[in-house]
């Protein structure tokens, strides 16, 4: 017996250069992107790839060289990757997001969305009637810094010189948009991850959110002011809430997925759920930067009511339209 | 003094191969973090730069100039980490310099959705927290003790989160299903029985019955060591304790020689024991060779 004769040392010799070639490729790519592969190169990936997967299937049958292990088991992984994590561009994924796939998402959670303007609604109504019963309770629904100074006890003047404060420095009303805008969706966001906790938090801000506004409507509409007041905080408030409600959704998406995991565990039911609710939130940050715009220019900039009104009714009407135009297609 | 024990993660790929990766240790994902954090800061600022440098009137009005910082700040810290990590296919730059990659536990592609899922908790998971320690009575004000420790309780759990699950997984990475491992780098190495030409020891079959995969794959690594650092005492010790252990008779050569001849031999007696189905994990392992004659012949 001249040599030695392994069997894993002739798997090698045979497989070595498609190993060597999709490691090259991959380097490539790790480097340069997709877009430096010839489409020669780019339609032998993946051919290369599960030729190497195979390579390592039979290495861990046969193969005691640990460092062939290792490499085989390394490139698969990178070449994985390449396969199946490939970079995208950021347009063409916005458009695809907004003109389809957000708005059918929220449709198909239609009934999480109702729950979650019910939650609101009852929150209003409910600090609206308290309020206008006992105007005390004002300032256990709004803090200080929220109230502005507004309360029970403020004249009538006072109250309307608020609704009717205008802005004509277009740099102070940017601030405030800009401020309005990340605070709102801050918020947002923190309603979106709270809903891991079983949705308990996602309950309370809609709720309390619904009470803050239910006040302030109860204090107007004692002074007669109360379809001034409505003028003042629909035009942005529509969508503003709509935002609110559909964080509220992603909340009660995760929540939902903890609590009741159907068939699957509950780390694969959040991830299911997760992806989908992570969606619906992005497009809730994008209704709050338009409603910040509306609130930040549009109010401090118009004191008309009528105009006020029919935008109001303008963004209700565009955003039933907008997401019941996924009606057809779900 | 043990090495830090690394975690690994089956993927189960589409085309049905395991592939096992490392899971990135918590100290790196850290410093990926601190890096992209560095990098955010001088994005932010030279952007703003930017904006100086090409419409510096704009910024007279100082309430413009606040107006966009609070928008590039609110972009650069939801929106960094998403469009970075979709755009270089799973890393963000901290992660391409410490060589991390974000990969789905279920092994299907990595979507820009759930690239978003993973990134849109980072205002309640990093921020969040990074404001109560500046400003730790932002959290606490006026509310009943109960609820303000129930927050910081929970507050606590959620940074701890990577560090109490087994897939070091924080909040983001659960809601969208995904892992983060150590970008793998091995080289191929030249196979370690091509050098052994000529076959000048024969070792018998109970000589290499002793040893198993364990301490093949342990020789492999000694074996490897890189030649300028090749530590000829670990191969002489090595190779006089294998002698010892197997009783060895025949001729005497230099250490490596006689190692190398070793391993080819116990890899090739081992490789074929494995083909028939017998994994001889270490030496603790006895191969009872009477009772696998007996079931060959049944």
């Amino acid at each position: 017996m001249a040599t030695i004769v392994l069997k894993s040392r002739e798997f090698r010799r045979e497989r070595e250069g498609g190993w060597r070639e999709l490691e090259a490729l991959v380097e490539r790519v790790e480097r340069k992107g997709h877009s430096s592969l010839t489409s020669d190169e780019l339609s032998r990936l993946p051919s290369l790839y599960r030729a190497t997967l195979s390579s390592l299937a039979v290495a861990r049958a046969i193969s005691l060289d640990q460092n062939l292990l290792l490499y085989l088991e390394g490139l698969s992984t990178r070449a994985y990757l390449c396969v199946y994590a490939k970079r995208s561009f950021f347009w063409p994924l916005v458009q695809e997001f907004f003109l389809a796939r957000f708005s059918m998402l929220v449709y198909q959670q239609q009934r999480l969305l109702l729950f979650s303007v019910g939650l609101l609604l009852l929150g209003i109504l409910v600090g609206y009637s308290m309020v206008l019963g006992s105007p005390e309770l004002f300032y256990s629904f709004v803090s200080p810094e929220m109230a502005q100074g507004r309360s029970p006890a403020s004249s009538r003047d006072e109250l309307l010189s608020i609704l009717q404060h205008t802005e004509s420095k277009a740099s102070a009303l940017s601030t405030f948009a800009s401020f309005l805008f990340t605070h709102n969706a801050k918020i947002g966001l923190l309603c979106f991850s709270l809903g891991v906790l079983m949705g308990a938090p996602v309950l309370l801000l809609l709720f309390s959110n619904g009470l803050t506004l239910g006040a302030f409507g109860a204090v107007y509409a004692s002074r007669g002011l109360g379809f001034s007041f409505w003028a003042w905080v629909l035009p942005h408030g529509v969508t503003e809430l709509l935002a609110v409600c559909l964080s509220g959704v992603a909340g009660f998406m995760l929540a939902h997925a903890v609590i009741f995991p159907g068939v699957y565990r509950r780390v694969d039911s959040l991830m299911l759920r997760g992806r989908e609710a992570a969606l619906i939130m992005l497009g809730a940050v994008a209704l709050f930067f338009i409603a910040a715009l509306l609130e930040g220019f549009f109010r401090q900039l118009v004191t008309s009511e009528l105009i006020r009104y029919s935008v109001v009714l303008g963004t209700s009407g565009f955003w039933l339209w907008y997401f019941r135009r996924a009606k057809g297609a779900a | 003094m043990r090495p830090v024990e690394e975690l690994s993660y089956t993927l189960s790929t589409p085309e049905g191969v395991p592939i096992s990766c490392t899971l990135a240790p918590i100290a790196s994902r850290l410093l990926a973090l601190i890096l992209d954090g560095l990098l955010l800061g001088l994005l932010g600022m030279g952007i703003l730069l930017l904006v100086w440098l090409s419409a510096p009137t704009l910024l007279a009005s100082d309430g413009f100039l606040s107006a966009l910082l609070l928008l590039v700040v609110f972009v650069l810290r939801n929106f960094y980490f998403v469009l970075a990590e979709i755009y270089l296919g799973g890393q963000t730059l901290g992660k391409r310099v410490i060589k991390l990659r974000v990969i789905c536990r279920d092994g299907g592609p990595i979507t820009p959705g759930i690239l978003l899922a993973r990134n849109l908790t980072r205002e309640l998971e990093l921020f969040f927290p990074l404001a109560f320690l500046a400003q730790p009575e932002m959290l606490v004000t006026n509310s009943p003790g109960i609820i303000r420790l129930a927050s910081i309780f929970w507050l606590v759990a959620l940074v701890l989160l990577p560090i109490m699950n087994q897939h070091r997984a924080r909040l983001g990475d659960l809601i969208a299903g995904t892992l983060v491992i150590r970008a793998p780098e091995h080289k191929l190495m030249p196979d370690l029985t091509e050098e052994t030409s000529n076959n000048a020891f024969t070792f018998s079959e109970s000589q290499l019955s002793i040893y198993g995969i364990k301490e093949l794959q342990a020789l492999e690594g000694i074996l490897r060591v890189d030649e300028q650092r090749l530590n000829l005492a670990t191969l002489e010790s090595v190779s006089e304790k294998i002698q010892r252990k197997i009783m060895w008779q025949g001729a005497q050569s230099s250490p490596e020689v006689f190692l190398q001849a070793f391993y080819t031999a116990q890899r090739k007696r081992l490789e074929k024991e494995l083909l028939f189905g017998r994994r001889k994990e270490d030496k603790s392992v006895i191969t009872n060779k009477a009772q696998h004659n007996d079931l060959d012949e049944v």
